[in-house]
């Protein structure tokens, strides 16, 4: 039993808050300030958790471990309490912390059922930070289905549109994926007789498993492949991003469909090495079809959050390649899924940001119908210099996060799968075409009457804005801080 | 019959005693005011009894009683608590709808001579007492399904009567196969016969399994015989809807497993159809189970699919243990059995919580369609929450006590390499969390009509607090009820 706290108290606060909003206040004006404040609490805990994960001098492969070994303890299901960051978990663990705060500060206007609306997106957090931090398969897969519950409601509540559907939806692909994952957890669990991510990899073996290696990784790549989304499978995202409200977008693709990602590369890659090598033509292909169909796709689009729905799936794709980059040489590996792990990073950041800020836009415009604005930058001056900024982040413009990992990613996965790659590369061009194609629809062109009276953000309303931007520049400017962290983690993954 | 026989059927004894003495209460007594604490103190007087009988026993042994047709062990003392348990639940749930009728003490008594009947259910070691106690179990639910005495209830009751009195028949016909057969009506001499001659791959011996499980089936509403399920929990109080969901069940998974474990301690190889069987049953079950409830728009019919489906999942459970069993020993086994028990306590909990809330909101809205459920969270947010988790733990999903008792599950089946059941098991859940979750979205999401309000008194939410906060706590801490599930069933073992 190993106790060092820190972890269990970032991922466990929000649960607490929560327990306090539902128990404790009653007016209004109590929980949004309380809810403010768990979120700042949590974002420092966070940025705490990198920053004693960067000091720390053991020389573990995790950190920061908090351990407890008989929570179940019977031979024939035993599950830890086991907790820890490594480089790869503790920048995702801080982009979760930031992202909440974002979506917590800048929920303002949510006017009905104010407490359960919070407790949703504090147990969100929990969920999140869990599944990154978990290195128990159980409770990683407890988790990963804990989230399911807060996001349907975030969707289902406080949503728009086709809200139901959409929630619907959402809530089975998810559910079976987490069957699939839960599944494989079991059958991993008959095979070696432990959950315990840091002792599997070494009991793994072709031989030892109760069913071939490369169908256990295809029901763990599967998995994750609904929740990243990849191709086939990404119907749910554009209608679950969609339908949400603005702070469940941003959490939607800014943290949670990195959790998919984290699982691709903790446990497909961290498990089934040799199977990923073998499988990665039908990755990179996955990959090729995901960046330049997801690209095109959002090329049509006419609602600015689908629009940006879409570019997810098309951004996903990269992180994607970088996976692909697994079956070439060492330095291509460790290349290409860093790059994988900042698009990650920074994907949460750019596109939390563009959700955040399209969600501002329609809060004042109150649509969402492309065609129908214009001339936006006459009255909302703010609003559109931070759109252009995530727009040519998310374009991955030098200087801006979106340009390094990308880079990085292009870099890895080049020796291994050139004419894929540089199909993908295109891919670039497109977003060019649809980010900017928008931001000029949206913010310029002739003043619109119909939208003289509109107002321009608040000064508090750019305060996550700017976090954002900030955190997208640092990592634009001064990339090796992050990279090198995700670099640690990646070596000790890779072995 | 000795003092020791005595001793080991003590707690019935004392049931079919506290049944009578209400009888006569009822008969001498005009003040009705004084029955419902006799009959707690009564209860609560046989639950010390058994704890008491637990206490004393010593764990590795069992006490024959009656020339070994009945038995005092662990298992059964285990299964006497727990039906004291449900009786004492549905006592606690039929206030409201017990306080205008007239014929309390009979209503009461009824539920302790069927409950009596599952005590001696569970600890029968022989056929003609097993099939005398099925029928003391069932025969006071036909006329408490009846109960209402109203065309609905009546229907219930007489397709009730009609159905258990063909699959008893159907057992009792698979009984006299046996007996025929071997001339024995112990299970364990059964076994004995059997595996000593050359009969046991007989055509005849295969009927009368078959013939054993459908009855059984019907008892545990296994798919396809589960179609009286539907009517009669739609027909019956809403109490003894409850009882039939939990303790009914709960009573014929223990005998099968009972059953199954004394004939393997005999020979291993005895009923390896069985589990083939039970496959059919099992998938049936859940498909037929949840595919159905998603059509249904009254809470007690899609309560009676739900609880379908439920079987299916337990049956699972059922037969990994008999594929371990018949693989690698009976001494293996143990995992798989503590999976089905553990299985039984998460989801009789998980209904405790279910039933209670639905009686509440069922009494104050007059009303069982599940659209007039519609904005409950409104009028009362501690309803609507339980209400919300107990789904929740139905699909099992974490933090809930269905979440580890599914897992579990899922488990033993993988250890006895029944890949290919986890997986229809787990698209299964998947299914069913769509009409659960469709529960709670009318729940929180519409808003309730204007004359709505629900009552209900200290008690009731004191109850229903309690058994939220018991699925949360053995949904995050399950150990304690996993260790239950083991020492309950070491002695089969």
């Amino acid at each position: 039993m190993a106790f060092n706290g820190l972890i269990s108290a970032t991922v466990f606060i929000p649960t607490l808050g929560a327990l306090v909003i539902a128990v404790l206040l009653k007016k209004n004006s109590h929980v949004f300030l309380f809810a403010r404040f768990v979120a700042l609490l949590n974002l420092i805990l966070s940025a705490l958790v990198l920053f004693s994960y960067q000091i720390s001098e053991s020389t573990d492969k995790f950190k920061l471990v908090d351990k407890y070994e008989h929570w179940i303890p019977f031979d024939s299901f035993k599950v830890q309490y086991y907790l820890g960051v490594d480089g790869f978990s503790a920048p995702l663990i801080l982009l979760t912390g930031l992202l909440t705060a974002v979506a917590i500060f800048s929920s303002k206007n949510i006017t009905h059922k104010i407490k359960q609306y919070f407790i949703c997106l504090l147990l969100l957090e929990t969920a999140v930070m869990g599944v990154f931090s978990s290195l128990d398969l159980f409770l990683f897969f407890i988790f990963w289905e804990l989230e399911l519950i807060p996001m349907f409601f975030l969707i289902m509540v406080w949503g728009s549109g086709r809200k139901n559907y959409s929630a619907m939806k959402f809530l089975i692909f998810t559910l079976i994926s987490g069957a699939l994952i839960l599944f494989g957890i079991l059958m991993l669990f008959a095979s070696t007789k432990t959950f315990d991510i840091t002792l599997l990899p070494s009991l793994i073996k072709e031989e030892s498993l109760l069913i071939p290696m490369s169908i256990m990784f295809f029901v763990f790549f599967i998995a994750f492949s609904i929740k990243l989304p990849v191709w086939p499978l990404h119907t749910w995202l554009p209608d679950a991003h969609t339908d949400a409200p603005t702070a469940g977008s941003v959490m939607l693709a800014g943290v949670l469909i990195k959790m998919a990602g984290y699982g691709l590369i903790r446990i497909c890659i961290g498990l089934f090495p040799e199977s990923v090598s073998e499988y990665s033509f039908i990755i990179v292909i996955l990959a090729v079809i995901n960046v330049i169909y997801g690209a095109v796709i959002t090329m049509r689009q006419t609602d600015m959050k689908r629009l940006i729905a879409f570019s997810s799936v098309s951004h996903m794709g990269f992180v994607l390649l970088g996976v692909a980059a697994f079956s070439g040489s060492y330095d291509d590996k460790v290349t290409g899924l860093v790059g994988a792990s900042l698009q990650m990073f920074t994907h949460g950041t750019i596109t939390g940001l563009l959700f955040l800020l399209i969600g501002y836009i329609y809060e004042k415009t109150h649509t969402r119908y492309i065609p129908h604005m214009g001339g936006l930058v006459h009255q909302m001056p703010r609003l559109s210099v931070a759109l252009t900024i995530a727009g040519v982040a998310a374009l991955g413009l030098p200087g801006t996060s979106g340009f390094i990992s990308e880079i990085i990613i292009f870099i890895g996965a080049f020796p291994v799968f050139s004419w894929f790659t540089a199909i993908a590369v295109f891919g670039v061009v497109l977003t060019s075409a649809y980010i900017l194609w928008m931001i000029q629809r949206i913010m310029y062109g002739p003043k619109l009457d119909r939208f003289e009276k509109t107002l321009d953000a608040s000064v508090y309303e750019m305060i996550p804005v700017i976090l954002l931007i900030i955190s997208i520049l640092f990592v634009g400017l001064y990339p090796s801080f992050i990279t090198g962290i995700f670099k640690n983690g990646i070596i000790q993954i890779i072995g | 019959m000795n003092l020791q026989d005595l001793y080991a059927i003590s707690p019935q004894i004392c049931m079919i005693v506290l049944g009578m003495l209400l009888i006569l209460f009822d008969l001498f007594f005009a003040q009705k005011i004084l029955l419902r604490p006799l009959v707690f103190i009564g209860l609560l007087g046989i639950f010390l009894l058994n704890v008491f009988l637990w206490v004393n026993i010593d764990s590795n042994k069992s006490i024959d009683a009656f020339s070994n047709s009945l038995v005092l062990d662990e298992f059964g003392l285990f299964f006497n608590c727990f039906f004291i348990g449900v009786v004492f639940f549905i006592i606690f749930i039929s206030q409201d709808y017990i306080k205008s009728s007239k014929a309390k003490s009979e209503y009461y008594s009824l539920i302790i001579f069927s409950a009596t009947g599952m005590m001696l259910l569970t600890s029968s070691m022989e056929l003609i007492s097993f099939y005398i106690a099925l029928e003391l179990t069932t025969l006071p639910i036909v006329a408490l399904v009846a109960f209402n005495r109203d065309i609905k209830s009546s229907e219930a009751g007489v397709k009730f009567l009609i159905l258990s009195g063909i699959s008893s028949a159907l057992l009792l016909y698979g009984m006299v196969i046996l007996f025929g057969f071997t001339g024995s009506t112990l299970f364990d001499d059964i076994a004995n016969i059997i595996s000593q001659s050359s009969i046991s791959n007989d055509k005849a011996l295969l009927f009368s399994s078959i013939l054993l499980i459908s009855g059984f089936g019907f008892k545990i509403s296994a798919a396809p015989f589960h179609m009286w399920a539907p009517d009669v929990y739609d027909g019956a109080p809403m109490p003894i809807t409850s009882y039939l969901a939990i303790a009914s069940k709960v009573a014929g998974i223990a005998i099968l497993l009972r059953i199954i474990y004394s004939i393997f301690h005999v020979n291993i190889n005895l009923i390896g159809s069985w589990s083939e069987i039970l496959i059919v049953l099992s998938i049936l079950s859940m498909f037929l189970g949840n595919l159905i409830a998603i059509r249904q728009t009254n809470i007690k019919r899609l309560i009676a699919y739900s609880s379908i489906s439920h079987t299916g999942f337990i049956l699972i459970g059922v037969i990994s243990l008999l594929v371990i069993v018949s693989e690698s020993g009976v001494s293996n086994s143990l995992d798989a059995a503590s999976s089905v028990i553990f299985y039984i306590l998460g989801y009789s909990l998980t209904n405790l919580a279910l039933f209670t809330t639905v009686t509440i909101i069922t009494n104050n809205i007059n009303s069982s369609l599940i659209d007039d459920f519609s904005g409950i969270s409104k009028i009362s947010p501690v309803l609507a929450f339980t209400l919300t988790l107990v789904m929740i733990s139905l699909i099992g999903l974490p933090p809930t006590v269905g979440f580890f008792s599914k897992a579990y599950i899922f488990n033993a089946a993988i250890k006895a390499d029944l890949i290919w059941l986890v997986l229809l098991g787990l698209i299964n859940t998947a299914i069913s969390a769509y009409y659960y979750l469709r529960i709670v979205k009318i729940l929180y999401l519409e808003e309730p009509s204007d004359n709505l309000s629900i009552n209900f008194n200290y008690n009731q939410k004191l109850f229903v607090i309690s058994t939220l906060v018991l699925i949360f706590i053995f949904g995050i801490f399950p150990r304690p009820l996993i260790d239950l599930s083991y020492i309950v069933v070491n002695i089969l073992v």
